[in-house]
């Protein structure tokens, strides 16, 4: 009986189906107040005048709040760091000036939304408006070279640019990628409430609800101890819901101020500056290779716009670290340009998603250039060493994805040869791509409380933001104990409960479910403990070996001796048994091991050569992220990073206007994400094993790396299919005719 | 949303009095473009006349000539779904089942889909962008801005925004016409004069003035309805507006052309009706593709893209053509 | 219709009176009549949620650019944040809080669950309602932008996947669930 491993349906679906699932916004509220803010319609300059004698007087207003007259914040502490994580540093409504468009000016506080939103418009603002800096063809000049943020900045191993221009065959080219935004379906939504002694309890959506109490604690001057984060359910993350973004800070502010519960919801309109974005790229690629192919040098470099107040990098270059054996030498190096524009952040799958646009499209140019099979170009630059930091991977199926992958698809029945496929008027293409995607190590902690009853409350503060966090704790807590998984009761999203780390990075199964193996592990010792030397104890004088556990009942092997967990329990004189689990990973960067996920993708698609009209038409995904807890969340997971892609592909960019310097077309009718009809069926396999470097459950990541190399893959396939190589996404109409 | 009042009308003599008094004042149908305006500032009625509750209006009408005349408050998809609608008319109906999504096509009056407004990001933004729509005097965002989905004919330098509604290029095609009732009674306006082209008054859509009311629209028999054909091409699959649509209808003697209509979407101010390729297309073999393209052309010889647009003049022609070819093949 | 402000017959110049305090209205939600005071600019979105605590309906785009709203309206989905409350005044509602019957889940429902056809659940109610009116509509011989001879009549029996992705593109999931959704509706649609 075990539950690791099955196609468990959601434990929370039942609540999602019918509604009752409640989302941040959801949550009722005695009492509670509508904030809306009024946002900058400049991208740079200041404010000269905010005048507010309409708003303050309009029906149902409490309070209007500009840099005037909201309190002050501490300002965010430096270095940037994951435990407290800010979005951006520049602090709203602290005083006049303006450095994007959509920065907040005013904040309405009303007995509804309407009254809120509407007596915003009543505000009159005068600006003193300078010409925005925008990111476009200047962008190159003005680079410059950030300091470190996640990783370092620039990476060199041998002699690149030697290999490069030694090698026999180059490929040199510039790939580009859009603005785009998360857009998830839940706008990022708060409620803020303190009580009478001064606890601030915020329902937040976010995906990181420690990081959030305690970069509020410190910008706000509370001690953490006085926050209560709440998160439950999250309508979509994406990574943009990882960090802290200004509107939070207003909400819990003005509510400490009216002494009453504020609640904020951005609009649609506001998600696309209010919060962070993934920035454009422009990304260098020269590819130095032998005539057989293997790779002898790469060097990949990367521009991304960044604000004027902050250096956010978005590592472009990191894929070429580690995706394939280099024998000549790899550097890698970013730079930003600033620009009037809020600070970029995380989103599905940073760094990855576009470093991989430029190196698989690249390594498909190779392959047509040396005119060697793209598949077994790769296999020729598999390796098992990871060439940036030397040490062996824990653990690395790409050989087996590109195997499996392209059987399923029947890569075999391509013919190479670019516009040789076709169906009726239209032009088939085959294209494919390699993936590879970071692993990440974060303590966390939980706890498993084992009841009277037989059943057991798994409690850890990590997140469910789709990903099926609910269910495949269960699943791990339930095998752990030996308890059927309905018996596990799970209970996240709230600061109460044992810190756990931020779900990013697709490191939530890997980690936190580590610290609930561990927990449940823990009050499992403590049951068999007492089975063996407890009060009345069953098995007394056997060895700790021989007690075997099984739907809820601890036996001792080769006897008929058995007791549940219930008996136990009461025979004890316990209402409860509680285990704690506390995962301390050692930091990736230190592990003897290079730990990473991998992936082989493969689309087709359909090109109606007249029109310009690219449609996926199948798309096969192989994939290696370690043991797999739970194969139908872990499919879901898997079509809608293919589905991430495939927007990336062919629909995403946020445009912004040269002259206003804004994002334009802040909305779902001109922010194009994938409909139903744009996908066909998508085939997911998992091939990967057990691997005990990445977490005591098996698990690497997955939900990001299934988002990387779609389009590469999509893209080889429209030069498959066409003979066009489109170097910039997404790739339009337009770029086809 | 700002506050205003609502009422309602039972019979159209009081709504449309009730219009022309009041300058601030909008029927509303379907709600589903004059509610998104209205959030975006983009309109700002101080009262709204709920004309759902007009008698008459809804009705579909398979006239016994052949044609068919739709009552403005018929909804897109009752509309889409009548059988004589789909027998007679295909192009009607796939211009229809192409636009929006299921849940709007359901709330959607014919009569408020051919009074949609432009879907120019400037002139919907909340923030109020320099718009001579939306602000007369303001100046145009797009005319050097963003300008992909803006128009490749008969723009001018006040206003270069497209009209979104699909049917209305179906509609122009069939030389339908709109029953409109005003203080001075009913008139019938031919489709292609119901639009305007914006000129120095962006600000106008369309030739109606205060109190008219759109009663209903007429499609005339002919020929060319059943071999009809609409072709749409977005940039997803579905739920999008058109980067560009062809209306095609053709009536033939064998593979010659008896008689074609065409009309465009996403390349003007109104849909644009292709006269010159009409009259050149007569007597051409639908099988011809070369013919069929020169007869096209000329229809082209006056496009003026934008910086952003360039490749809709192409591509229009390619979707006129092909849209031409699927008519066709239902002759 | 029974708003405060009324155009009655011949009333001569100033037909339109009232004031915008709110007005009373009556819905039948899920089965049971709701009377409630609503502002005109209260959208039946707003309405079923703040009003009425009906928070199972979503708010994603509040622009009809998503279907996270959709309710169903006289037996027709449609999108509650695309009409005013007062409009619907007298009218049917179903939201996704009204579709289980004696604690059964809807068909519909339960094939979500069985092939995960959600993953953060957000926009779930709105694909939910959705689809069950959309298998209704395919069964009274709708047709749909799949369809290829829009001519003919439709029958269920032709509710292929492609028909099914095209009749639910308006609602957007950015988990991006869609073959699973796929999979959900056509077992329904085809155990209806
Ligand atoms: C997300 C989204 C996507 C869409 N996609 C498409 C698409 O792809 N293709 C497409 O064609 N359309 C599309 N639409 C537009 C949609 O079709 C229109 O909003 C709808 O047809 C308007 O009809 P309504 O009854 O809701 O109009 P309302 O919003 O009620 O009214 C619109 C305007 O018409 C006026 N009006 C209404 N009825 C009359 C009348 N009888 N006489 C005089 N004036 C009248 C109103 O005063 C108002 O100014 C889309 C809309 C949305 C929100
Ligand atoms: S194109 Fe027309 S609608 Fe758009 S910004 Fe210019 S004036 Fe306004
Ligand atoms: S919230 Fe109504 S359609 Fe998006
Ligand atoms: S399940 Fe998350 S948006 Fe659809």
């Amino acid at each position: 009986m075990n539950a690791i491993g099955q196609p468990i349906s959601r434990f929370d679906g039942r609540l999602k189906v019918t509604g009752a699932a409640r989302y941040t916004a959801d949550i009722p509220l005695a009492d509670a107040t509508h904030a809306a803010i009024v946002h900058s319609t400049i991208a740079n300059g200041r404010t000269v005048s905010i005048d507010t004698t309409t708003a303050e007087k309009a029906p149902g207003v409490f309070a209007v709040f500009t840099h005037r007259t909201m309190p002050r914040m501490n300002p965010t502490p430096k270095p940037w760091s994951h435990l407290h994580p800010h979005g951006q540093s520049y602090l709203p409504l602290q005083d006049d000036q303006i450095h994007y468009a959509g920065q907040p000016v005013a904040l309405v506080v009303a007995g509804t939304l309407d009254q809120a939103a509407y007596a915003g418009t009543l505000i009159r603002v005068e600006y003193d408006a300078r010409r925005p800096v925008v990111f476009g063809s200047q962008a190159t000049k003005e680079a410059v070279d950030p300091p470190q943020f996640l990783w370092p900045v620039a990476s060199s191993v041998g002699d690149a640019d030697k290999a490069v221009a030694a090698a026999a065959v180059k490929i040199e080219q510039t790939y580009t990628t859009s603005d785009r935004h998360h857009n998830q379906m839940e706008p990022h939504a708060t409620t803020a409430a303190w009580d009478a002694d001064g606890t601030l309890t915020l329902y937040e959506t976010t995906q990181h609800i420690f990081g959030t109490r305690e970069l509020l604690s410190i910008v706000l001057g509370i001690p953490e101890e006085k926050i209560n984060v709440v998160s439950q359910f999250l309508g979509g993350g994406f990574g943009g819901k990882a960090y802290v973004w200004p509107h939070t800070l207003l909400a819990a502010l003005a509510a400490k101020v009216l002494k009453r519960p504020v609640r904020l919801q951005l609009t649609r309109a506001q998600m696309y500056a209010m919060v962070g974005h993934q920035p454009a790229t422009i990304q260098t690629i020269a590819l130095g290779a032998g005539k057989d192919g293997k790779l002898t040098g790469i060097r990949h470099d990367s521009i991304s716009p960044t604000p004027i107040f902050d250096s956010y990098i978005e590592y472009a270059g990191l894929v070429s670290r580690s995706l394939w054996a280099v024998s000549g030498g790899i550097t890698t190096k970013h730079k930003v340009v600033h620009v009037h524009r809020n600070t970029p952040t995380a989103m599905r799958s940073p760094h990855e998603a576009l470093g991989h646009f430029a190196l698989e499209s690249a390594m498909d140019e190779l392959a047509y250039a040396i005119g060697i099979d793209p598949v077994a170009l790769r296999l020729r630059n598999d390796t098992q060493l990871d060439p940036h930091s030397g040490r062996p991977f824990s653990t690395r199926a790409m050989r087996e994805c590109l195997r499996a992958g392209g059987a399923r698809f029947g890569w075999d029945k391509r013919t190479p040869e670019p516009r040789s496929m076709r169906d009726g008027r239209d032009l088939i293409g085959q294209g494919m791509a390699g993936a590879i995607y970071t692993h990440w190590r974060w303590p966390a902690k939980a706890r498993v409380t084992l009841k009277r009853d037989g059943s057991a409350v798994v409690e850890t503060g990590t997140h469910e933001l789709g990903a099926g966090t609910y269910t495949v704790m269960q699943q791990v807590a339930a095998d752990t104990l030996g308890l059927a998984p309905e018996k596990v009761t799970v209970r996240l999203g709230d600061t109460r409960l044992p810190a756990s780390h931020a779900s990013i990075g697709s490191s939530t199964m890997a980690n936190a479910g580590a610290s609930v193996m561990l927990a449940a592990k823990a009050a499992r010792d403590r049951a068999i403990d007492l089975t063996l030397t407890g009060r009345n104890a069953p098995f007394a004088g056997a060895v700790r070996g021989d007690v075997l556990i099984s739907d809820g009942r601890l036996m001792l092997a080769r006897t008929n001796l058995q007791i549940t967990y219930a008996e136990l329990l009461a025979r004890n004189g316990l209402a409860t048994l509680v285990g704690d689990g506390d995962y301390d990973p050692v930091e990736e960067a230190n592990g003897p091991k290079a730990v990473f996920s991998f992936a082989a993708v493969f689309a087709e698609v359909r090109v109606d050569p007249d029109l310009g009209l690219v449609r996926l038409n199948r798309f096969v995904g192989a994939y290696d992220a370690g043991r797999i807890i739970n194969p139908k969340t872990a499919r879901s997971q898997a079509i809608g990073g293919i589905i991430w892609g495939v927007g990336q592909a062919l629909l995403e960019q946020s445009e912004t206007d040269p002259v206003l310097g804004r994002f334009l077309n802040r909305n779902y009718s001109g922010y194009l994400v994938p409909t139903n009809a744009d996908i066909p069926q998508l085939e997911t396999l998992f091939v990967g094993e057990f691997d005990e470097e990445a977490s005591p459950l098996g698990a690497k990541g997955l939900g990001e790396l299934t988002a990387v190399s779609v389009a590469p893959a999509i893209a080889n396939a429209v030069y498959h299919a066409t003979g066009k190589r489109v170097r910039e996404l997404p790739i339009t109409v337009e770029k086809l005719l | 949303m700002h506050p205003f009042l609502l009422a309602s009308a039972n019979d159209a003599a009081t709504a449309i009095a009730a219009h022309a008094a009041d300058p601030d004042l909008a029927y509303i149908a379907g709600g589903t473009d004059l509610i998104g305006l209205m959030k975006d500032r983009a309109a700002l009625p101080k009262r709204l006349l709920d004309i759902n509750t007009l008698p008459d209006m809804a009705r579909i009408e398979a006239l016994p000539d052949g044609g068919l005349r739709i009552g403005a408050l018929a909804r897109m998809s009752d509309v889409a779904a009548h059988p004589d609608v789909r027998r007679r008319f295909p192009v009607i109906a796939e211009a229809l089942l192409f636009a929006a999504s299921g849940q709007l096509r359901n709330m959607a009056s014919m009569g408020g889909n051919i009074m949609q407004r432009t879907r120019c990001a400037y002139f919907r933004d909340e923030d109020d962008l320099p718009c001579n729509k939306r602000r007369p005097g303001s100046g145009c965002s797009a005319l050097h801005g963003l300008n992909r989905n803006h128009a490749i004919f008969g723009w001018s330098e006040a206003c270069v925004a497209t009209n979104p509604s699909d049917v209305a290029v179906a509609l122009a095609a069939l030389d339908a016409t709109v029953a409109v009732r005003g203080l001075a009674g009913e008139r019938t306006i031919p489709f292609t004069g119901f639009y305007r082209l914006p000129g120095e008054t962006p600000e106008r859509d369309n030739v109606l003035g205060r109190g008219d009311l759109i009663v209903s629209i007429e499609v005339p028999a002919g020929a060319e309805g059943r071999a009809s054909h609409y072709l749409k091409i977005r940039d997803r699959q579905s739920y999008e507006f058109a980067v560009v649509s062809a209306a095609a209808a053709v009536a033939v003697d064998g593979r010659r052309i008896r008689s074609a209509r065409l009309a465009l979407g996403g390349v003007a101010h109104k849909p644009w009706r292709l006269t010159a390729a009409e009259v050149a297309l007569r007597s051409a073999s639908l099988g011809d593709i070369e013919a069929l393209k020169s007869a096209l052309a000329t229809s082209f010889t006056d496009a003026r893209p934008l910086a952003h647009n360039a490749f809709k003049v192409e591509l229009a022609q390619r979707v006129a053509l092909r849209a031409l070819q699927a008519a066709g093949a239902r002759a | 219709m029974n708003p405060a402000a009324t155009v009655t017959r011949g009333t001569g110049e100033n037909t339109v009176v009232g004031d915008d305090a709110r007005v009373p209205i009556g819905l039948t939600v899920n089965g049971r009549v709701r009377t409630m005071t609503v502002e005109p600019r209260t959208t039946l979105l707003d309405a079923l949620r703040d009003e009425l605590g009906l928070t199972g309906t979503k708010k994603a785009c509040d622009r009809g650019e998503c279907g996270a709203c959709t309710v169903h309206v006289d037996g027709r989905r449609l999108l509650s944040c695309m009409t005013l409350a007062a409009m619907q005044d007298g009218k049917q509602i179903t939201t996704i809080e009204g579709l289980e019957r004696d604690g059964n889940l809807h068909a519909i429902q339960a094939a979500f669950i069985e092939h995960d056809g959600f993953q953060c659940g957000f926009c779930t109610p709105g694909q939910i309602m959705s689809a069950v009116a959309m298998i209704e509509e395919a069964k009274a011989d709708w047709p749909s932008a799949a369809t290829t001879d829009v001519g003919r009549p439709f029958t269920i029996a032709e509710l292929s996947a492609a028909e099914i992705r095209e009749r639910m593109s308006g609602n957007l999931c950015r988990c991006a669930c869609y073959p699973n959704i796929v999979d959900a509706v056509a077992e329904a649609a085809a155990r209806s």
